[in-house]
């Protein structure tokens, strides 16, 4: 098996003593982690105003922080395979400063941070605009004025930049976000990456997003190809977000399931994708006991290891 | 603009009468002839016999090219007696679910009938779902070129536009998006298909529901497709099933499950003056049977609404009056002031609060009505007051201006033109306004 596996580090890595988490992680089938950056500073936290204290100190205080993860992770064999950036980076009721230090303390220090774990891919969302600046254009245009505030940082950094599909909501019905159109995409991440001459935007493609909003996983991840540099694989009931576990959700009584895991299949078979099956199911290891932790790992590697022979079993 | 009510839910191909009946008297003068009455999905995967009730269909089961012809040849006559007239029709279509496999050359020999049946009521146009059962998803191109073209010269014969609509594909119970439902993927399909046959004898029909069922973006979708969509069929989703539901009866916290706003403003952009379609199966049945035409008369007062909603162009109101005062020293106010303040500046604000006379808002004065008496005939009062612009219209009638008086109604501005922060309600969802 050539693709190797990651698993999001929440609710695995604790900050007493990283160790732990990473050998557990190790233990379980795991080469790879998510880093849950964004578990430092909550959206909840962000949406509502009410920001910690955590990205105030200065970088090399932040290194220190997490310099035992850093290398908890060496020694249990582990990558920093990618990591999400702290969400949303702008909040349109939100105040000035709040923006202000959103988008000029927490984004270049996470960007210093993933260079420091020398991970080389982090995820950011784009902005939700779409309904309040009219159209989905000029909502991206708001997510790409960012882009290129840390563009710079991720060419000197050799890091790419990843955007994700997205949601959002209509009387409580999930609908697409930002970053669902796949030639659009493909078209803005050709261009910027011209613009720079490196490789600073790629896609992250997540399943359970896609599964929301009714996208063609296939389709999708065909128009997108090479630009797809990390996953966020999870499972939902296709109403709400809740990253769990592949082929846990049916509809019909025959229980087949009813995410399209096949179509997920044939089009990174058909992209040839190289990169990590990473699994962004955090939430899961807190549904389960603690006392089922490590199984329940297990079992997602496991799947790990069944796509991975799916994918690379020509079909 | 035809506003038009589908048959679906309303009435059965053995008991039309009351079903026409109650679309008359709810004000429709449209009816579409929907000729998957006459041979349903489920009749279709029976092998021509529906296996839950045993019901057989005459379409399938005789080999008669004119079979759904006659079959609507009741209906027609008995819309034709109370007044209505078919411009769309809809073709027999499968199960999302079915299990038949390629079912191309039954489905080409339903098209060539509908065409037909078509051609005799005098339908403008056609909705014919793409082929999809039994079709690998890479040759789901080439077998619908080869269909819809097999189709051409039988529509061109009948003055007929078939029309191309976005599908939902079935996995396993979860409908995720399928032919078409991209609108790059319709434009492009219909451009090849017309430039193949050398005339625009295809277009699109939006079914709204659907491409909400698998949480498109409605407003991206129209204005991708522009011109070429030619019917609109409206019907709510649950976010869940395929249904056909009365607009804005699924909501949840107040809103409802569909972007009805963005919709209404992608169709403004495109300047959509097509058919709309009442597709609410499932509501209407789902009532008691004396209160089905109630739910026809409000299901027309909604297409109603849609229509002034999309015949208002807001720019030309405003532009065909050379100056304008604002009635209403409000929220909806200052929303005029940031959208249209700058290219069509008020003269003054009046309010009916005298405790705000001679202060200023927006730069301008608040002033009494009675300062109204003293502007030119030709100066328009745009109301910006949702909740009393009735009372406001009457007080201004009362006053015997004879102004020109306009409302802005803040359901479906074009959201374009706004970027405050301060537009967002409680959920975070912009509000839009618009003259009526």
């Amino acid at each position: 098996m050539n693709l190797s596996l990651g698993v999001q580090s929440q609710n695995v890595i604790e900050d007493a003593d990283p160790s732990a988490g990473f050998e557990m992680l190790r233990k379980t089938g795991f080469s790879s982690v998510d880093f849950s950056l964004h578990g430092y500073l909550t959206n909840l936290d962000i949406y509502q105003g009410q920001l910690n204290d955590f990205f105030d100190p200065g970088i090399e205080e932040l290194k220190a922080f997490f310099a035992p993860h850093k290398a908890a992770a060496k020694a249990a064999g582990i990558v920093f395979g990618q990591m999400h950036m702290p969400y949303p980076i702008y909040v349109p009721k939100g105040s000035r400063e709040l923006n202000s230090y959103l988008r000029g303390q927490v984004a270049p220090k996470s960007m210093e941070l993933c260079d420091f774990l020398e991970c080389r891919y982090i995820v950011i969302h784009g902005f939700k605009q779409a309904r309040e600046l009219g159209s989905e254009e000029a909502e991206w245009g708001e997510t790409e004025k960012f882009i290129h505030e840390i563009a710079p940082m991720a060419k000197e950094m050799g890091i790419t930049i990843c955007i994700e599909n997205l949601y959002d909501s209509t009387g409580g019905h999930l609908i697409e976000g930002p970053c669902c159109k796949a030639q659009r995409c493909v078209e803005r991440i050709d261009r910027i990456n011209d613009q720079y001459g490196a490789e600073v935007l790629g896609f992250c493609f997540d399943t359970g997003h896609a599964n929301l909003v009714g996208l063609d996983f296939e389709k999708f991840l065909c128009q997108l190809g090479q630009r797809i540099k990390v996953l966020h694989i999870h499972d939902n009931d296709a109403v709400q977000d809740l990253h769990q576990i592949p082929f846990t959700f049916t509809r019909t009584r025959e229980n087949k399931a009813s995410t399209d895991w096949e179509g997920f299949l044939q089009g990174l078979r058909a992209i040839h994708y190289e990169g990590i099956l990473n699994f962004e199911t955090g939430p899961v290891l807190r549904s389960f006991p603690d006392a089922l932790k490590e199984e329940a790992l297990r079992m997602i590697a496991g799947i790990g290891r069944y796509f991975a022979r799916e994918i690379e079993t020509a079909g | 603009m035809e506003i038009v009510c589908s048959p679906a839910g309303v009435m059965d191909r053995d008991c039309l009468r009351q079903g026409v009946k109650n679309i008359a008297e709810a004000g429709f003068s449209e009816v579409m002839m929907d000729l998957s009455l006459y041979c349903t999905g489920r009749e279709i995967e029976g092998g021509g016999r529906d296996l839950r009730h045993g019901r057989a269909c005459r379409v399938l089961q005789e080999a008669n090219p004119i079979a759904l012809q006659d079959e609507a040849e009741d209906f027609l006559q008995l819309a034709s007696e109370h007044g209505l007239h078919s411009s769309v029709a809809y073709m027999p279509y499968l199960l999302t679910d079915t299990k038949l496999g390629d079912c191309s050359v039954l489905l080409e020999r339903l098209a060539k009938e509908s065409i037909l049946a078509c051609r005799h009521a005098g339908c403008r146009y056609l909705v014919v779902r793409p082929l999809f059962s039994g079709v690998e998803k890479k040759e789901l191109w080439e077998a619908n070129r080869a269909f819809y073209l097999g189709l051409a010269d039988a529509a061109k014969d009948a003055g007929v536009t078939i029309l191309l609509e976005n599908q939902c594909r079935n996995v396993n119970g979860h409908m995720v998006r399928g032919a078409c439902s991209e609108p790059e993927e319709a434009a492009a399909w219909v451009d090849a298909l017309n430039e193949a046959c050398g005339e625009a004898r295809f277009g699109i029909c939006f079914h709204v529901g659907t491409a909400s069922l698998c949480g498109m973006d409605l407003h991206g979708f129209v204005t991708t497709v522009g011109a070429r969509l030619k019917v609109l069929l409206l019907s709510d989703t649950d976010g869940r099933t395929e249904g056909g539901f009365l607009p804005f009866t699924m909501a949840a916290k107040g809103a409802s499950k569909t972007d009805w706003s963005r919709l209404m403003s992608g169709l403004r952009e495109i300047g959509f003056d097509g058919a709309m379609v009442l597709s609410m199966g499932d509501t209407v049945k789902a009532f008691p049977l004396p209160l089905r035409g109630e739910v026809l008369r409000l299901a027309k007062k909604i297409g109603q609404q849609f229509q002034e909603q999309l015949a208002s162009d807001i720019e030309t109101l405003l532009r065909r009056y050379p100056q304008r005062v604002i009635f209403g020293a409000g929220n909806l106010c200052r929303l005029y002031m940031r959208v249209f303040g700058e290219k069509y500046p008020p003269l003054f604000i009046t309010d009916n609060n005298a405790k705000i006379w001679g202060t200023e808002l927006c730069g301008l004065p608040v002033k009494s009505p009675a300062e109204l008496s003293a502007i030119s005939k030709e100066c328009a009062i745009v109301i910006c007051n949702v909740f009393y612009h009735q009372s406001i219209r009457g007080q201004i009638e009362e006053m015997g201006l004879g102004n020109p008086v306009m409302v802005l109604n803040d359901e479906y501005l074009f959201s374009s033109k706004k970027s405050s922060e301060e537009d967002h309600d409680a959920n975070g969802t912009k509000m839009g306004a618009g003259i009526v």
